[in-house]
C-alpha cells in the first residue's frame, strides 16, 4: 500500500521524512555573499538586504523561496550586502489575509524601477514568492521564468509493486502524490496552462489513459484501446492527442480528436515500433522514437508532410530515445554512448544538427530529460546505486541540482509544466 | 472502435458518472503550509479522485475473467527474447506451441500475452518495445490456428520485473512474455 491509513503511521513517516532530509528549498538559498568579486557570465548581483521581513515565520519563507527562485533562474546571485547590480527593497509582513509583500526592485544604476504587491492566505506564502521571483526575473532580466511552474514524475516508494504520480513546485518544494490508484501509474504529460495532465494507469485492470484536472479535483478517460494506450500528449494549439497505440497488431503514433478523443488519425505506418511522442511548440511538428531503423532513434515529423526524419546522424550516439521539443525549439533527448544513457540537445533547425551533451559523463545514466518553461533548465531522471532520482540540468553551465524527495523510493519520468499564467501584471 | 447498443449504453452511464462527479469541490488547503511532507498523502485524500467508476472497455477485458492456471504437463512457460528484439527466438518457439495447443484443447479459455523488458532503455520505449513482444506471440499464436479474438495483449515495459538483480542473470529473466489464462465461458 503507498499510503498509511492511520494517522500516527503517516506522522511517524513524516518525521522520518524531516529527519532525513530537512527541507529542500530554503538550504538551497544559502547567500551567496558576492564581494567585488567578478560574477559569472550572464549572472547580475541582486541585493535583498532592504527588503525586510517582520520577524514572522510567513515573512521569513516568503524570502528565502524568493531568494532561492532567483538563485534557480541562473540569472541572478543573490547577496545580503548593498550594491548589487539590482537592489530589492520593501516590506514583507504578516496581514489580515496571511502575508502582503511589497516588493521594489531597482536597477540599471538606479535608472529602472518597479513594485510588486502580493496579499496571499498563509498557505500561498510559496506562490506568492515564485510568482515576485518571476516578475523579476522577466522584467530585470528579460528572460522567461519558470518559478511559478511545477515537476510531474512518477514514484514508486520503496519496496512498492505500484507507482503514482507526484507534483512538486519547480523548486522541488511540496512534493505530493497526485492521484491514489494504487496500482501501476506512468508518463505523465502536463497539458498546457498546467492546470491538467494526462498519464496512463493499470487502474482498470490494464493500461488506461486518464486526464486529471487538478483545479476540479476530477479525471475523465481519454484512450482505452484494446492493448497499449501510453504516451499521451496534448497539441498545444489544437488540443488533439497524440498517441501510443498498439490497434492493428502494430505499434504505431495516433492523433485522438480534441473534443471526443476518438481515433482522428494514424500517423506512422511502421511494421517497427514507435514511442514517446513530443509536440513541437507551434504544434505543427511531432518528435517522437521509432525503431524502424534497427534500432530506436529519435525523428521529427512535420504533420503537413508526414515524412519521418532522423534527428541524429552521430556515430557515438548508438541509439536515441525520449525525445522532448523545447519552448525555445531544441530537442532534448536520451541518447545511449557506449554502455550509458546521457541526455543531449540539439536544434534541428541547424543543418547538420548536432548534438551537445548536457549531462556530466559521470558512469551515472541520464534519461527522460523534459523542459521547463524558460527554455534553459532541463528535469531528468538519473539513475545511480540503481535509484532513480529526478536531476535539473541547466543548458547555460550551472551545475546540476538534484530534486531531493524526502522518502525512500524511485522518482523518474519528469514532466515539467509551462508557467501557467502566475506571474504578477 | 466498438459502437455496439451495449457500449453507447455504457458510455452514457459514464457521461452520467463523470457529471455527476464532476462538482466536487477541491480538498482544503493543507494545515501544514510549508508543505514538506505532504507527499505522505494524495492531495486527493485516501480514495483517490473522484470520477467514474468501472471503466466500459470495447469488448471484454479479459484480465477481469477467473483466472485459469494450466496443469503443469501443458508446458506453459514464459517466452524469453533477445535484447532490444521482439522476434520469438527459435529456441523458444516450442512454448509458443504449447500454449497453442493448450488452447486449442480448451475452447472456452481465453488469453492475455503480457510482454515485458529488462531495466535498460527508458521507460517508454521499453512499453512500445513489451507490446511488440506481446504481439509477436499473439501473431505466432494466430498463426497456429488460434482465433485472434481469444488473445489480447498487454505491455509492463520494465515495470514488472521478476528477477531483480542488475545483471545479464536477472535482465534475461524479465525479457519475456508471460502467459496469463481466463475462463471466457
Amino acid at each position: 500500500m503507498l499510503f498509511p491509513r492511520f494517522p500516527s503511521a503517516a506522522f511517524l513517516l513524516f518525521a522520518c521524512a524531516l529527519a532525513l532530509a530537512p527541507a529542500a528549498a530554503p538550504a538551497q538559498g544559502k547567500p551567496i555573499v558576492v564581494s567585488g568579486e567578478a560574477l559569472p557570465k550572464g549572472k547580475q548581483s541582486i541585493s535583498l538586504g532592504a527588503l525586510r521581513g517582520d520577524g514572522s515565520d510567513v515573512a521569513a519563507l516568503f524570502l528565502s523561496v524568493l531568494r532561492n527562485d532567483l538563485q534557480l533562474s541562473g540569472w541572478f546571485v543573490p547577496t545580503d550586502n548593498p550594491g548589487g547590480n539590482v537592489s530589492l527593497a520593501g516590506s514583507v509582513r504578516t496581514s489580515a489575509a496571511g502575508l502582503s509583500a511589497n516588493v521594489t526592485a531597482t536597477w540599471l544604476a538606479g535608472t529602472r524601477t518597479r513594485t510588486w504587491s502580493r496579499e496571499a492566505p498563509t498557505a500561498g506564502v510559496r506562490d506568492a514568492a515564485h510568482a515576485v521571483a518571476d516578475s523579476i526575473v522577466a522584467d530585470v532580466a528579460g528572460k522567461k521564468p519558470m518559478a511559478s511552474s511545477r515537476i510531474l514524475f512518477v514514484g514508486r516508494r520503496a519496496g512498492a509493486a505500484t507507482s503514482e504520480i507526484y507534483a512538486c513546485d519547480a523548486d522541488g518544494a511540496r512534493p505530493s502524490a497526485v492521484t491514489s490508484d494504487r496500482t501501476l501509474c506512468l508518463s505523465p504529460n502536463w497539458n498546457p496552462g498546467a492546470n491538467s495532465f494526462m498519464y496512463t494507469t493499470w487502474a482498470t485492470g490494464r493500461p488506461t489513459v486518464r486526464q486529471v484536472d487538478l483545479g476540479a479535483g476530477r479525471y475523465d478517460y481519454v484512450s482505452w484501446q484494446p492493448g497499449m494506450n501510453q504516451g499521451a500528449v496534448k497539441n498545444p494549439r489544437t488540443g488533439a492527442t497524440a498517441i501510443v497505440l498498439s490497434r492493428a497488431g502494430m505499434v504505431d503514433l495516433y492523433l485522438l480528436d480534441p473534443a471526443t478523443h476518438r481515433v482522428a488519425d494514424r500517423l506512422t505506418r511502421s511494421r517497427e515500433s514507435e514511442a514517446s511522442p513530443s509536440w513541437s511548440p507551434d504544434g505543427a511538428s511531432l518528435a517522437y522514437v521509432s525503431d524502424a531503423g534497427g534500432v530506436p532513434r529519435v525523428y521529427t515529423m512535420s504533420l503537413a508532410d508526414r515524412q519521418p526524419r532522423r534527428l541524429v546522424y552521430d556515430g557515438s550516439i548508438r541509439e536515441s530515445v525520449a525525445p522532448e521539443w523545447g519552448p525555445d525549439g531544441r530537442i532534448a533527448f536520451c541518447g545511449r554512448s557506449g554502455a550509458r544513457y546521457r541526455v543531449y540537445v540539439v536544434d534541428p533547425a541547424k543543418s547538420p544538427a548536432v548534438p551537445v551533451a548536457l549531462s556530466p559523463d559521470d558512469g551515472t545514466d541520464y534519461e527522460d530529460p523534459s523542459w521547463a518553461p524558460d527554455g534553459r533548465h532541463v528535469v531528468c531522471t538519473r539513475t545511480a546505486g540503481h535509484q532513480r532520482f529526478l536531476v535539473v540540468l541547466d543548458t547555460l553551465g550551472d551545475p546540476p541540482r538534484t530534486i531531493r524527495i524526502p522518502v525512500a523510493g524511485d522518482w523518474y519520468l519528469p514532466s515539467w509544466s509551462d508557467n501557467g499564467v502566475r506571474t504578477l501584471p | 472502435m466498438n459502437t455496439s447498443h451495449l457500449f453507447r449504453a455504457s458510455l452514457a452511464a459514464l457521461a452520467a458518472a463523470v457529471l455527476a462527479a464532476g462538482c466536487r469541490t477541491p480538498p482544503e488547503e493543507n494545515p501544514d503550509a510549508y508543505g514538506e511532507g505532504s507527499i505522505l498523502e494524495s492531495e486527493f485524500g485516501p480514495g483517490g479522485l473522484e470520477g467514474p467508476g468501472d471503466l466500459p472497455l470495447a469488448g471484454t477485458d479479459f484480465s477481469k475473467l477467473a483466472p485459469v492456471a494450466p496443469p503443469a504437463e501443458a508446458g506453459i512457460a514464459p517466452v524469453y527474447f533477445s535484447y532490444n528484439e521482439s522476434a520469438i527466438p527459435a529456441a523458444e518457439q516450442g512454448k509458443v506451441a504449447n500454449a497453442a495447443l493448450f488452447l486449442m484443447q480448451n475452447p472456452g479459455v481465453v488469453l492475455v500475452v503480457e510482454g515485458n523488458c529488462d531495466e535498460r532503455g527508458t521507460n517508454e520505449y521499453n512499453m512500445s518495445l513489451g507490446e511488440f513482444r506481446a504481439q509477436s506471440i499473439r501473431n505466432a499464436l494466430v498463426a497456429q490456428g488460434v482465433a485472434a479474438s481469444r488473445v489480447q495483449t498487454a505491455s509492463y515495459g520494465e515495470e514488472k520485473p521478476v528477477a531483480f538483480g542488475h545483471d545479464e542473470a536477472s535482465w534475461r529473466r524479465n525479457r519475456r512474455g508471460d502467459f496469463a489464462f481466463f475462463q471466457g465461458r
